[in-house]
């Protein structure tokens, strides 16, 4: 009999495995719909093409608007799609398991108000202009508005003492709440540009380029990675802060670096892609259903599954009403509730997804 | 004999190839025009665009901006617009024939079916829409940002549509003729009292100094309640219009109207507004809310129709 842990880990292995296929197959088909009709062979093609050496082989003569389209309109869409999946995930389940509360998002400390914020300012008061003729100034004062926001909420709550964790989210509401009320009074004054921080704060991943997907990849892998580096200390820590102290979890520093790690990747998500809910708090409850607590194994998967409901509600955002769209956060919301539900409803106990 | 057979014969073969190189030429696709020096403008975002072509395929992403290009002539450049577009039967028509492709709705504009269309420039509106100018510049496309800003800005906007597409005397002709209007409305109402108008569009909304109402009003020889309120909207209160007592209420008719159930009885049934001259003298009027509260090829209807309410004295047509 192999020992339980062996099992456990080729089964991890094989799940990962699994979604890493399912995501690069669905990425795969997703680029091939859209408003515009383009042959599969053409969109293969093309794709082909880009393959350096190879693609030097490879005939046919595509339209250069089918390429333009496939290669710089559809596919970094899609990607987009996948790393802001990955990243709304990983903060969800960073964040669950430092505030060991299951209703914990990654938006809970004030960094959807400051996004919102930075973006109301940009859109309302007209920053069109680019910054250093690559940056849009909407995802970069997002960007740095979510990023102002946490570090305020931090640094607040660590002058109010106490219990820091409990702090921290209360601190969250607190300056979420003032937030979102200079949001409405933007909305209000600025009436042109209502419309426009509706929409942005809705969410949505018509404007994902590659500019946004190059500045803001190394960002979110990057804090992924150290997110991951610290999965076993997250387990440690879910069985209460002194016992992890105990068991020589440095907590306050965990606290800290995970923190940081949560707010740049959630601020880069967020400027891309404006506020998508759902993804944060439901994805890692869902995968905890199907693979359990462990955080070695819940971040990477529930990173995985998320860049895959994300494209698929992105899809979907694209073609139920083409050519005009349905902003993707609606999607989400509609059709990952019920599901969630029955997969609440219909769990066996195999084993507690929560331990409190 | 030979003489005269050969020279029939070369005249035949002269003149039909003279035909066949007539009806080539007439066929041809068009070409656009190299300019000899190209045009560098600076659009309503600030950016600066050059044009080194005038434009044969032009994708118009806001209602306002198809509009115009009907208004100066160049409907057969138009390759694709928003889908919706009440402003004239003309474009709605071209719409649903699918003689322009729609490019989605206002709020949300498909950026593939736009570039799958290959257009030469790009004409988008400012505010929201900048996220999706930013999106097409981003994808190396020509594209100019209007804004539309009040009574001369929209002017501008025309003359800048204009200078872009080469259109410039189509323009500057409509451009006349819209100031030429409006000026003549401005002179006769000049030595007039001027009325105290009060525009709503239902639930006590009205339009301040930074609305086109508001400049409308004026150039009709009125005075707008509101002038003096920065801003473009605002909500007021029974208190405040009992204040100001306008001599003339008008109801921009249409959405917003009808959803807020905004008709002149419903004024009247008002608490307290029946003290209101205005009330007392039934000078309740509906304007089409797209006469007045937005710049279109037709503003100067508006402004009509805004000066034979204020004055019909000076303004009726009998």
């Amino acid at each position: 009999m192999p020992p339980p842990i062996f099992n456990r880990l080729s089964r991890w292995k094989l799940i990962l495995l699994l979604l890493v296929a399912t995501l690069i197959l669905l990425v795969l088909v997703v680029i091939t719909i859209g408003p515009v009709q383009i042959s599969l062979s053409n969109v293969y093609t093309i794709l082909v093409k880009e393959i350096p050496l190879i693609g030097d082989f490879v005939e046919g003569e595509i339209p250069a608007i089918e390429t333009e389209i496939v290669l710089n309109i559809r596919l970094p869409r899609v990607l987009g799609a996948a790393i802001v999946g990955v990243a709304l995930t990983a903060a969800g389940v960073v964040l669950q398991g430092l505030l060991r509360n299951p209703m914990a998002d990654p938006y809970v400390l004030g960094i959807s108000a400051g996004a919102s914020l930075g973006a109301s300012l940009a859109i309302g008061f007209g920053f069109g202009a680019t910054v250093l003729g690559f940056l849009y100034a909407v995802p970069l004062m997002a960007f740095i508005c979510a990023l102002g926001t946490i570090f305020l909420v931090y640094n607040v709550a660590k002058l109010s003492g106490g219990n820091s964790m409990l702090s921290l989210l209360l601190i969250g509401i607190a300056v979420s709440s003032f937030l979102s009320a200079i949001v409405s009074f933007i909305k209000l004054i600025s009436v042109d540009a209502l419309h426009g921080i509706i929409y942005w704060i809705m969410g949505s991943l018509q404007f994902a380029g590659w500019n946004h997907v190059y500045i803001a990849s190394p960002l979110i892998l990057g804090g992924i990675v150290v997110i991951f580096f610290f999965a076993r200390d997250l387990n440690v820590l879910s069985l209460g802060e002194t016992q992890a102290q105990h068991l020589g979890v440095d907590a306050e520093k965990l606290k800290t670096r995970l923190l940081i790690c949560v707010s740049l990747v959630t601020a880069a998500a967020v400027s891309i892609s404006g506020i998508i809910g759902f993804i944060g708090l439901i994805i890692p409850h869902l995968t905890r259903i199907l693979v359990g607590p462990d955080h070695r194994i819940l971040i990477p998967t529930s990173a995985l599954l998320g860049a895959i409901v994300l494209i698929v509600c992105d899809t979907l955002a694209r073609v139920l009403m083409s050519p005009a769209e349905i902003p993707v956060g609606i999607i989400t919301s509609l059709l990952g509730s019920p599901f969630f539900v029955y997969l609440l409803l219909n769990r066996k106990n195999r084993r507690s997804t929560w331990q409190n | 004999m030979n003489k005269k057979i050969i020279i029939v014969v070369i005249s035949i073969i002269a003149i039909i190839s003279v035909g066949i190189a007539g009806v080539l030429y007439l066929n041809q696709p068009p070409q656009s025009e190299e300019l000899e020096t190209p045009i560098t403008i600076q659009d309503g975002a600030g950016y600066t665009v050059t044009i080194s072509e005038y434009p044969e395929r032009i994708v118009s992403i806001a209602p306002s901006c198809t509009e115009i290009l009907f208004a100066i002539g160049l409907e057969d450049k138009i390759v694709g617009a928003p889908i919706y577009d009440h402003y004239s039967a003309e474009i709605q028509d071209a719409l649903d024939s699918g003689e322009i492709t729609s490019v989605g709705d206002f709020q949300t504009i498909s950026i593939e079916t736009v570039v799958s269309l290959d257009p030469d420039l790009i004409l988008s509106k400012g505010g929201f829409q900048l996220s999706t100018a930013n999106r097409f510049i981003e994808l190396e496309k020509t594209v100019v940002v209007l804004t539309h800003s009040g009574f001369t800005g929209y002017l501008d906007d025309i003359s800048l549509i204009g200078q872009v597409t080469g259109q410039d005397d189509e323009a500057a002709e409509f451009v006349a003729e819209i100031e030429g209007e409006a000026q003549m409305i401005e002179d006769k109402t000049k030595d007039l009292v001027k009325p105290k108008v009060y525009v709503e569009y239902g639930a006590m909304n009205s339009y301040g100094a930074e609305s086109v109402v508001n400049e409308l009003i004026t150039k009709a020889g009125g005075t707008n309640v509101f002038a003096d309120f920065d801003g473009q909207y605002l909500t007021t209160s029974t208190e405040e219009i009992l204040n100001e007592n306008p001599d003339i209420i008008i109801i921009s008719s249409g959405v917003m109207s009808s959803y807020y159930g905004c008709t002149p009885d419903e004024i009247k049934s008002r608490e307290s507004w029946d003290l209101l001259s205005a009330v007392i003298n039934d000078e309740i009027y509906e304007v089409d809310e797209n006469l007045i509260t937005v710049a279109g090829p037709d503003i100067v209807d508006g402004i009509k129709e805004l000066a034979q309410i204020f004055h019909p004295e000076a303004f009726n047509t009998s």
